[in-house]
């Protein structure tokens, strides 16, 4: 972990120094409350190279000791070091909080208490960010017939009120479920393609009328569980 | 009886009227005389479906623009930039592009934002010459190392 501090005071009120462990500031330079004094004009710019289990300690302990000046105190731990406080592991601290973040989604989905669900679906060349009940337009032909249920796959984003899943690129088919009818088939007003040029006795003009299909989406969904993969994946939607 | 002699006749000259009467229906919206007389209007005009056309291509030229511009101030906002929110998205295999980015930026503030940090905490684990972010990290991104 590397951390840049531009001042020691500034570090110090953001309480970082006290994840260091290793720096050592003598008390002559301390005032009581712990803030250092105005260490003279120059800005101090500190890379510390921490180990991954830091030790959290405050500076109190450091300012009990008698040390000359700033000194960086790599791996030795001092002789008088009366008060040592928690020592905490970075990792063990993340995963409990990933763990309870994904029961709290998980809790969600079970009693489907997260309201209405948008995705990001990507369709027909294009991405486009859909929920329950919108009308999204598909220019060009399309082999569905009108009243036929499609099922949206690439979908990459799946949003609601609490919480987001994202897709790297694509979320997992058993996951997520985006379901839309096709409503309407029919042909897009007429465009003109007019060319000219000009004193050049060329003109020419053409009309244009493209398919598209309007589809409905019916339902945006999660289906199973985050964090929860299936034994066997790949295999919904075979015949065998 | 000459019968075949009609079939020389050449066919009867087509009325103007109704030949200037489609030019004058697109051209009633202009001004002056652009409106009234053909032979001005019909200049006009033939810029004007010109112009139809090539605005097809400029009109998505344009939404890209305006999307980049919304997603960069969406970042902006959020201490990042719209640079290291692209190529730190790329990084992560997030494939959004700028019309949904643009999107979230507007309507999901909170999607958008977490994007802006995953992102960051990409770029701060593979740092981009030019794109260094020196503020400290935001509290509450947890990446396990699986960026």
């Amino acid at each position: 972990m590397t951390v840049y501090i531009d001042t020691i005071n500034m570090a110090l009120m953001r309480n970082l120094l006290s994840k260091l462990s290793l720096i050592q500031i003598s008390p002559k330079y301390l005032r009581p409350n712990g803030i250092v004094n105005s260490i003279p004009s120059s800005r101090y710019i500190l890379q510390v190279e921490t180990t991954e289990k830091c030790a959290i300690r405050t500076l109190r302990s450091a300012a009990f000791n008698n040390y000359e000046g700033v000194k960086l105190n790599a791996a030795q731990q001092t002789s008088a070091e009366p008060q040592q406080e928690v020592l905490e592991n970075q990792h063990d601290l993340e995963l409990a909080v990933t763990k309870e973040t994904i029961t709290k989604v998980n809790n969600q989905i079970e009693e489907n208490s997260h309201g209405r669900l948008f995705a990001v679906i990507h369709f027909a060349g294009k991405q486009r960010r859909v929920t329950d009940g919108d009308l999204i337009m598909v220019e060009g032909t399309h082999p569905t017939n009108v009243g036929d249920v499609i099922r949206a796959e690439k979908v990459l984003l799946l949003g609601s009120r609490d919480f987001t899943l994202l897709g790297r690129p694509l979320l997992r088919p058993d996951l997520v479920r985006v379901e839309a009818t096709v409503v309407e088939k029919s042909l897009t007003h007429t465009k003109t393609i007019f060319r000219n040029r000009r004193r050049k006795n060329y003109m020419r003009i053409n009309f244009c009328r493209n398919h598209f299909s309007i589809l409905r989406i019916n339902c945006v969904r999660l289906e199973g569980l985050v964090d929860q993969r299936p034994e066997v994946e790949g295999v919904e939607g075979r015949i065998f | 009886m000459l019968i075949t002699r009609v079939l020389f006749n050449r066919a009867p000259k087509a009325d103007n009227f109704w030949k200037r009467r489609r030019v004058f229906k697109l051209t009633a919206h202009y001004r002056g005389r652009k409106r009234n007389c053909y032979s001005i209007a019909i200049k006009y005009l033939h810029r004007a479906l010109v112009y139809v056309k090539k605005g097809r291509k400029l009109k998505k030229k344009d939404a890209i623009e305006l999307w980049q511009q919304r997603i960069s101030a969406g970042c902006r906002e959020l201490g990042s930039s719209y640079e290291a929110l692209v190529r730190g998205m790329a990084r992560c295999q997030i494939a959004l592009d700028k019309k949904t980015l643009a999107n979230l930026a507007i309507w999901e503030p909170r999607t958008f934002k977490s994007l802006t940090q995953i992102a960051a905490a990409k770029l701060r684990q593979e740092p981009i010459k030019g794109l260094n972010d020196i503020s400290p990290p935001p509290a509450g991104v947890i990446t396990r190392g699986m960026l």
